[in-house]
């Protein structure tokens, strides 16, 4: 409070000179729109180990000016999608079961370490993985608009994705607030996003809706660091099962209601409940390194829904400018998740509510991350990019370490490169 | 690739130079020519030279003692300078210029006091009935000038101006009050000079910014010596005699326009200045009379003393 | 009248940081050239964030955070 009372000469000048015509806003602040046209492309290829999923992604996007207050911007993301994905995980002993289930010439891996599983009747179970057909474009285009007021952004956005099976609209529109001699900036979002649900192996066509919200701020802490907080909550309902994956319920599972058979006896269409609530809190923390001209970014998130799983996620960039317009980026990324209640490798008992699913994406695992990108801008106006990123997932990474299985055990790579124009 | 563009042109009786980094002569010079316009616009308006200005309009209507119906544009200016009328207790006020007839600075000569207290009778900003946009002045034979904000303002006015049209990084000067558009375009500050007031062909300090306005006041700028004592053209409008405090003030604002009146004010609270600036929450720098140097504690010490360095013009890149 | 409304407007911006962010010093803007770095945005390469977040996405329980955009898909 004393440190209102002490500016008050300083603030009254300032307020009073901003009451003149033609008093402009400072450009260091953080709601300056864009002041020429620039375009980009990327190219990034995601490889899982082991002959599973490969992504080839291209994105093109672009953004120009509307007049002094506004800008338009639009990305292009074309996905290309192949190999193969977990199915099911089925106790060892009950393979021949499924070879017709899949599909045609079903991978059978056996997991690792399948001796630590809590189940009793399983000795060593195996992952079915989807036939290696697996082939789908994703072609996703995302239109936004941003218009700056004196301390107000508010911005629109919306846009659709198109897969052979999926198709999502979204839009959202998110207004920032900047306060406090643009030391604060308030953060405010809120999205709608409506999909569509058509699997090319089952004859079904479902839907699924999902609402999020924003609450943000900004906070200059020094002239060498800031600080970004914040807080979304997405609601989603429908049909939030993933259409393609089977569960293995060791009997009883036929008598329950929102069960579908699958084929095979025991083995069934995952069912997921048919609402979600997420919350997610984000802290960023920036720092600039005067010695070393370079800048440290640190996040850090932490997620819990009401499947009664959470997550934390930690990343760390390190951005070095190398002199000569270089700039050399280490990252690394650690993330931890719970398991959903309703998860399991396979499931010994039907359960009372007669959710199941036995995707690893629910288990609870760990994943540890590490990257190196690198930058070269040319004339202030050309800018190329490099970088490769390796992944692990892996149960036994999780933050408390009581791994159940090895089914969401697998490792990834993703390069990309891209170039970046400003006319 | 930006290129620097340099644009030296004189307007309001002082040196000016634009400093703009644009990527083709041709657009930095089109834009060049918007702020020089602007710059010209407003000292049309405002100069107490012209005859045609908004401002001898004005005073014309002070010597009759009359009233005069002001545009929002002067309006804005007047409201500011009735903010610093009140912030400086009465020290900042448009209404002083009278004194200078009292004070010639070539005769190394004294004024009577009897003449500067006939002066005075005319010479005060509460005086006058500002209610906008009505400016009225019951007491006849006042005068106003705009000393101290219409060079600030036209400096802030210019470097919106560039913004406006796309320059992000630059420098408006008009002779020693400077806005910054914006720092090189690696984002390495602009080095302000400050003159020193003893010596006013080096400069005392280098003051790095990156954005905002930086203005100067000193003893230096119109002065006489009688009897080994320095009198300054910095007068106090209730004593009508030149305040005695610190040689010279800086101070960095996000406006020029308040930089400006900012040390303009230090300077006519005399030794009480520092302290002003200190509790105020500016940004500031100075030299007392002993040429020591003092900065206010959120300046952080970032200022960066130098001796004898040539001053060539008060700006040099990095 | 005008004094006593200029001091007091940024009042609610003040408290909400007493608040949020307790003790941090006031930085004027032209002291903001460090935090104007390109490398000091909090989104340096919007691109790549939206490739990775796209990917986090698809193979890990958790999103949000980063606040909305883009749309669902059936990442297998």
């Amino acid at each position: 409070m004393a440190a209102i009372k002490k500016n008050s000469c300083l603030h009254t000048l300032t307020a009073a000179a901003l009451a003149l015509p033609g008093m402009s806003p400072n450009k260091a602040a953080a709601g300056v729109p864009a002041d020429a046209v620039s375009t980009g492309f990327r190219y990034s290829h995601y490889d899982e180990c082991c002959n599973r999923m490969a992504v080839h992604v291209f994105q093109a996007f672009g953004i120009t000016p509307l007049g002094e207050s506004a800008e338009l911007s639009a990305s292009w993301v074309t996905d290309r999608i192949a190999g193969a994905s977990p199915v099911l995980n089925i106790p060892f002993g009950r393979t021949d079961a499924v070879a017709g289930a899949s599909g045609g010439a079903a991978k059978v891996s056996v997991a690792e370490n399948a001796a630590s599983l809590p189940l009793s009747i399983a000795a060593r179970p195996v992952q079915v993985m989807s036939s290696a057909t697996i082939r789908d474009t994703r072609n996703a285009l995302d239109l936004s608009g941003q218009y700056y007021l004196n301390d107000v952004t508010i911005g629109l956005a919306g846009g659709a994705s198109d897969e052979k099976d999926y198709r999502s609209y979204f839009s959202n529109l998110n207004l920032r607030w900047e306060l406090n001699r643009k030391m604060t900036t308030l953060a405010f979002g809120a999205g709608f996003t409506h999909d569509k649900i058509m699997p090319t192996t089952r004859d079904i066509k479902e839907r699924k809706t999902a609402i999020d919200s924003l609450l943000g701020i900004t906070q200059i802490l020094d002239k060498n660091s800031l600080l970004q907080a914040n807080l979304t909550y997405l609601y989603s309902s429908g049909f939030l099962s993933n259409p393609y994956k089977k569960v293995f319920i060791s009997g009883g599972g036929r008598r329950q209601p929102g069960l579908e058979s699958a084929g095979p006896a025991d083995i069934f269409w995952e069912n997921r409940p048919n609402e979600r609530h997420q919350w997610a809190v984000l802290a960023r923390y920036l720092r600039y390194f005067s010695d070393w001209d370079a800048a440290l970014h640190l996040d850090y998130r932490f997620h819990i829904d009401d499947w009664s799983s959470h997550s934390h996620t930690i990343e760390a960039q390190w951005h070095q400018p190398l002199g000569g317009e270089w700039m050399l980026v280490p990252s690394l990324r650690y993330y931890s998740q719970s398991e959903v209640d309703f998860y399991s490798p396979y499931f010994a008992a039907p359960r009372s509510n007669g959710f199941y699913s036995s995707d690893y994406r629910l288990s609870g695992f760990g994943a540890l991350s590490g990257g190196l990108k690198f930058t070269k801008a040319f004339f202030d106006q050309l800018n190329v990019h490099a970088g490769v990123e390796y992944a692990v997932h892996k149960a036994g990474l999780k933050l408390d370490g009581a791994t159940q299985s090895g089914f969401a055990d697998f490792s990834f790579f993703l390069i990309s490169a891209g170039i970046n124009y400003r006319f | 690739m930006l290129r620097l563009h340099c644009f030296p042109f004189t307007a309001m009786g002082s040196p000016c130079m634009l400093q703009l980094y644009a990527r083709k002569r041709l657009e930095a010079k089109r834009i060049a020519a918007l702020a020089m316009a602007e710059v010209r616009r407003l000292e049309a308006r405002y100069s107490r030279y012209r005859p045609d200005s908004v401002l001898s309009a004005i005073n014309r209507t002070a010597a009759d003692g009359g009233t005069i119906t002001v545009d929002a544009e002067t309006a804005q200016l007047l409201n500011y300078a009735h903010v610093c009328y009140r912030q400086s207790d009465g020290l900042f006020d448009i209404s002083s210029g009278l004194l200078r007839q009292a004070w010639d600075f070539h005769s190394s000569r004294l004024p009577e006091p009897s003449q500067i207290n006939r002066l005075l009778n005319r010479v005060g900003w509460h005086k006058i009935d500002w209610c906008e946009p009505l400016l009225a002045f019951p007491v006849p034979g006042m005068e106003l000038d705009f000393g101290g904000i219409g060079k600030e303002y036209a400096a802030d006015r210019a470097a919106a101006l560039c913004l406006k049209h796309g320059i992000a990084h630059g420098l408006i000067d008009l002779g020693g009050d400077i806005k910054i558009i914006g720092p090189h375009p690696d984002g390495s500050p602009w080095q302000v000079g400050i003159r020193h007031p003893r010596h006013p062909n080096t400069v005392m300090a280098r003051i790095p910014i990156h954005h905002g306005g930086i203005a100067s006041s000193g003893d230096y700028e119109r002065f006489m010596m009688v009897g080994g004592r320095r009198y300054s053209h910095l007068l106090d409008p209730e004593t009508g005699w030149p305040v005695h405090g610190v040689c010279t003030v800086t101070v960095v604002a996000e406006h020029c326009l308040v930089a400006g009146s900012a040390c303009t004010i230090a300077m006519l609270k005399g030794e009480r200045g520092p302290a002003w600036l200190e509790v105020s929450g500016f940004h500031a720098l100075w030299m007392d009379h002993k040429r020591k140097i003092g900065e206010t504690r959120r300046a952080g010490s970032r200022l960066t003393p130098v001796s004898n360095e040539p001053s060539g013009f008060s700006t040099s890149q990095r | 009248m005008s004094i006593r409304n200029d001091a007091w407007q940024p009042m609610p911006a003040i408290l909400l940081l007493l608040l949020l962010t307790g003790g941090c010093t006031p930085v004027a803007p032209w002291q903001r050239g460090n935090l104007a770095k390109p490398h000091m945005a909090l989104e340096t390469d919007p691109a790549a964030a939206a490739v990775r977040r796209h990917m986090h996405m698809s193979k890990e329980a958790s999103s949000g955070g980063y606040g909305s955009g883009g749309g669902g898909c059936g990442c297998n």
